[in-house]
């Protein structure tokens, strides 16, 4: 017999072995069968609710200020759901639904406060995402953890090593008996939840967006799922007795799960502190007004120079002459030289706000990659990132937020803020439009509201997908060193 | 004899890996957690104060009324929402009160990392509902199964002691085996949290508080290590029972929880709030615009056509002065239309006399309509919420950590009731402007108003704070008796079966 011809059925053997183990597999495929397509049922519920706000809001804003837009109009852009939220929604409770442009560039966020159903902000959504971290992940990590102590303890292991099996492949066929043990509940599962999401009339899996990002999370999953089975293995391969391998493996879970995630991002803030978004935004607020008051001042001195200039009086008969020629030219002047005063502090306000903007961003970017790097250490972090990252509900969402926002407010002020000009007063302002420019026909420009490719999501988080591997790898080599100095009596 | 016992429970549980491994656990994640919390808690009180300070400083005693006057009330933090953050971070921060009786929300984007959001915060309900409540099944899932398959429990049975006792024994044994570390590590963090120099325990708002939310914790504790033993005897090999263990945690903690409100969703469909602030925004405007069409036709209309002609009236004498005085042999002066202006002015008083009351009472009437309109379309919103809100509460109370994360949260006043509470106080702060300033101001057209009788812009009232009203522990906890009697009712329960099966145990 050719030695490939026994490996084989040797191997075939041992993997149904692993898999036909015990109650463990129908505990699992139960919780399975439950909890994922549930999940699935109440995201697509969540998401076809958050389509259906946005829709009215929307139609409604559009019915309201979509065509022939006041002059004075200041045009809302919201952000539609992303479908693939159904599939994380990550900081999608968080973001803000809309944007108001403004005309000094300031546009401004609102998150309406959607306490609608309090339980289950409370108590979380069981979405893919979660389902797969806490569900599946403690699954692998039970199926796995008596793997080789558990044998050890009950003589199996001494009697499999005494055949003519190298160390390597019962590890080997170890790791495919449970991890395909693992898969074959999940795959069911994902197949009923894919129908589940695929009956609703809002979402399509074959739709463009939907699929290739579905494709990626799924693959994604897999190699996750494989590094916890890894590590289920690795565990019980450091251990002598069940017992301390269930525990290491909860210990391991619990900061794997809840300590790392929870910590890092508290790690970077002592780190690296950056003041909150309402100071900066305070901060920001105060320097626009400042700057505003400095022109007002400035544009008022010019003014009574001007007048003066031409003999104004200074009591109450000066708005008699005003109307007169003699203060129309006055008045004709001061226009001419306030013009390059407004258009510089005008830039100046821009150039102000754009320098805080940039360090603001910065230094909360440099405090986000520490929190980033920090929570790396488990996998569960980097595989939560690669997929909120492809569903558009990742860390860097409120910066895609802030983009969108920007675009549309350069939109809105390129089709209508410039087109009007405004005559600033001591009190408030006067709007004109500018001419050749009918604003009554004029339509507001919409926001289209544009989340990541799948190309730019991974992109964005190929080192995450490295680390997966990389964990996987190391966990396999940690079992495999591990077993290779196994003491199996 | 039980006091052999519960110190060899007490002996075997610290001895073991188990008891080390939890004791790290707690004594990293309770401390960090609150700490977290606290730092979390200050910067939170330090926003609402310095928001509060700015809208005092720039609106707070505004010097002119006009109706672009909106008053604002902010939410401050609560100190508990350390312990439970719960809806905290969803709920509204401030409120813009207004005119028409609608007020807003607002809230406040958030200045926390995007990790946090995306992965929760540690609070303590956090750690005792996930690591403390695991800890305590994986104390105890080998009570009598382990002790059964390594032959402890045949011995012990075989001595004079009553199977109840040995049950009581364990049970006491991982309790107290339990306790010590959870205590120890609470200990801490209530050290790193008095140190913040804005909580301080021992104010008459937190410590009674806390006591509460401890009382509660050892309440549920001692639960889930009757759980614990009970799963235990359900099993005869140690290996069932950390399978069982697993399927019961994640159904009790990760699946009643999330799966009852979307129950509740299902079986009574509530429209979200957005939907219901549109609607009564249309309400609204539609009873304005009603009110301004009813009045440009009852009102207006006469009003007019008297003051136009009246004005067709002066205009004639105008001319008459005008070429009495011509012919005269002089030009006309001002002097000369002096006693035709008051004329005018006193019969344009009269007119204004005459109607002005008219507005009024209908402006008042329309306003009624307005206001117990809003109210009907906001009692039937509530109404229906009440009922989905009844429903997920409920179905969820089957798992001792939702009762538990409901009492916790409603003595934090971070709970489920709290948009509610929000809600209440903000309708509060509204009435309470109306009748300080909004009622002071009729409408006379569209953006036009004046101000009542003895009222004067330029001397405004000064505009109070929201006072935010948050349950007192004395109503939250007569909102939760259920909840803490529930809880009680599982450790009555989960022992009960204990005890059964473990009677009936076979040893061998």
């Amino acid at each position: 017999m050719r030695p490939c011809e026994q490996r084989n059925p040797m191997f075939k053997i041992l993997v149904k072995k692993e898999i036909t183990d015990d109650l463990r597999f129908v505990i699992t495929a139960l919780l399975c069968m439950v909890l994922i397509p549930l999940g699935m049922y109440v995201s697509r519920r969540d998401y076809e609710r958050r389509l259906g706000a946005y829709q009215r809001e929307y139609q409604q804003y559009r019915q309201h200020y979509g065509t022939s837009p006041e002059i004075y109009v200041e045009a809302q852009g919201l952000r539609a759901p992303s479908a693939l939220s159904i599939f994380s929604s990550g900081i999608d409770p968080f973001l803000p639904d809309k944007m108001l442009t403004e005309r000094s560039g300031l546009w401004r966020t609102i998150k309406e406060s959607s306490t609608d159903n309090p339980h289950s902000l409370l108590f979380g959504k069981a979405d893919l995402l979660f389902n797969v971290v806490f569900v599946l992940s403690l699954a692998a990590l039970i199926l796995t953890f008596n793997s080789i102590s558990g044998e050890k303890e009950t003589g199996t292991l001494a009697l499999m090593i005494a055949n003519a099996v190298p160390r390597s492949r019962i590890l080997l066929s170890k790791v495919v008996g449970n991890y395909v043990a693992l898969l074959m509940p999940f795959a069911v599962s994902m197949l009923i939840s894919l129908i589940v999401l695929d009956m609703s009339p809002d979402v399509s899996i074959f739709s463009r967006e939907v699929w290739p990002a579905f494709l990626v999370i799924l693959a994604v999953t897999l190699v996750f799922l494989f590094g916890m089975v890894c590590l289920g293995i690795c565990l019980s391969a450091l251990t002598t007795r069940p017992m301390n391998s269930i525990v290491l493996a909860l210990f391991v879970w619990a900061v794997l799960i809840l300590g790392v995630p929870k910590v890092s991002p508290m790690l970077a803030g002592v780190f690296y502190p950056v003041e909150s978004a309402s100071v900066y935004d305070l901060t920001r607020r105060l320097t626009a007004e400042d700057i505003d008051d400095e022109l007002v001042a400035e544009r008022d001195s010019l003014r009574e120079k001007c007048l003066r200039e031409y003999g104004a009086p200074t009591d109450d008969t000066r708005i008699f002459w005003l109307d007169s020629e003699t203060g129309k030219k006055a008045m004709a002047k001061f226009k001419e030289e306030a013009a390059p005063i407004t258009a510089r502090y005008e830039t100046r306000l821009a150039e102000e706000l754009r320098k805080m903007e940039q360090d603001y961003t910065h230094r909360k970017d440099v405090q986000c990659s520490v929190a980033m790097h920090l929570s790396r250490i488990s996998p569960i972090c980097s595989y939560t990132y690669v997929v909120c990252g492809l569903s558009g509900t990742g860390t860097s969402a409120p910066d895609n937020f802030t983009a969108n926002a920007q675009r549309y407010q350069d939109q809105v002020k390129q089709a209508i803020y410039d087109k009007v000009v405004v005559e600033r007063r001591r009190y408030g302002a006067s709007y004109k439009e500018e001419e050749g420019f009918d604003l009554s026909k004029a339509v507001l420009p919409e926001m289209r509201y544009t989340y990541p490719t799948v190309a730019q999501a991974l992109q964005a988080s190929w080192p995450d997908i490295l680390l997966l591997i990389l964990f996987n790898v190391l966990f396999c080599a940690l079992a495999f060193l591990g077993l290779n100095r196994y003491d199996v009596r | 004899m039980l006091r052999t016992l519960i110190g060899k429970e007490l002996v075997e549980t610290v001895l073991d890996l188990r008891f080390a491994v939890v004791t790290v656990l707690f004594l990293v994640l309770i401390p960090l957690g609150m700490y977290v919390g606290r730092e979390d808690y200050e910067q939170r009180l330090a926003a609402y104060q310095r928001e509060h300070d700015t809208y005092r400083q720039r609106h707070g005693a505004p010097t002119w009324a006009d109706t672009a006057v909106e008053a604002q009330g902010f939410r401050p933090p609560s100190v508990l929402s350390i312990f439970a953050s719960g809806l905290d971070p969803f709920l509204p921060d401030k409120v813009i009160t207004s005119h028409s009786g609608v007020f807003r929300t607002i809230k406040e984007p958030s200045a926390d990392s995007p990790q946090s959001f995306l992965f929760g915060k540690i609070d303590f309900l956090f750690n005792v509902v996930f690591v403390v409540s695991l800890a305590a099944l994986i104390f105890t899932f080998t009570c009598i199964s382990g002790d059964r398959e390594r032959g402890t429990l045949r011995l012990m049975v075989a001595n004079s002691v009553p199977r109840s006792r040995i049950l009581l024994a364990k049970i006491v044994g991982k309790y107290v085996a339990l306790l010590v570390p959870f205590l120890l590590s609470v200990l801490i963090a209530l050290l790193i949290l008095d140190a913040s120099p804005d909580v301080s325990l021992a104010s008459p708002q937190v410590w009674p508080a806390l006591l509460a939310v401890l009382g509660a914790t050892l309440l549920f504790l001692l639960g889930m290590v009757c759980l614990g033993i009970c799963i235990s005897t359900l099993t005869r090999r140690s290996m069932g029972s950390i399978v069982l263990l697993f399927f019961v945690w994640v159904i009790l903690v990760l699946g009643v929880p999330k799966i009852s409100p979307m129950i509740a969703e299902t079986l009574c469909f509530v429209e979200s709030q957005t939907a219901v602030s549109s609607n009564k925004q249309s309400v609204a405007d539609d009873i304005e615009n009603e009110y301004y069409r009813n009045k440009e036709q009852t009102i207006d209309v006469k009003w007019q056509e008297e003051e136009s002609h009246m004005w067709r009236m002066v205009a004639g004498k105008d001319k008459e002065i005008v070429s009495r005085v011509r012919s005269s042999g002089r030009e006309p002066v001002k002097e000369d239309l002096n006693e035709l202006n008051k004329i005018l002015k006193a019969q344009l008083q009269e007119l204004e006399a005459k109607y002005q009351p008219q507005v009024t009472r209908l402006c008042d009437e329309y306003r009624r309509r307005l206001a117990s309109e809003i109210k009907r379309v906001e009692q039937d919103h509530r109404n229906r919420k009440a009922v989905q809100y009844s429903i997920a509460t409920n179905l969820s109370r089957v798992s001792p950590m939702c009762c538990y994360a409901y009492i916790v949260g409603g003595i934090a006043s971070t709970g489920i009731a709290e948009p509610d509470n929000f809600i209440r106080n903000a309708q509060r702060y509204q009435d309470e402007m109306e009748e300080i300033l909004y009622s002071k101001f009729i409408m006379r057209a569209k953006d036009s108003w004046t101000g009542v009788e003895g009222f004067h812009s330029a001397k405004p009232p000064v505009l109070p704070d929201m006072e935010y009203v948050q349950p007192t522990l004395a109503e939250a906890m007569r909102a939760h008796w259920l909840d803490v009697l529930l809880l009680g009712l599982f450790d009555v329960l989960f022992f009960g079966l204990a005890w059964m099966r473990f009677n009936k145990y076979d040893v061998r």
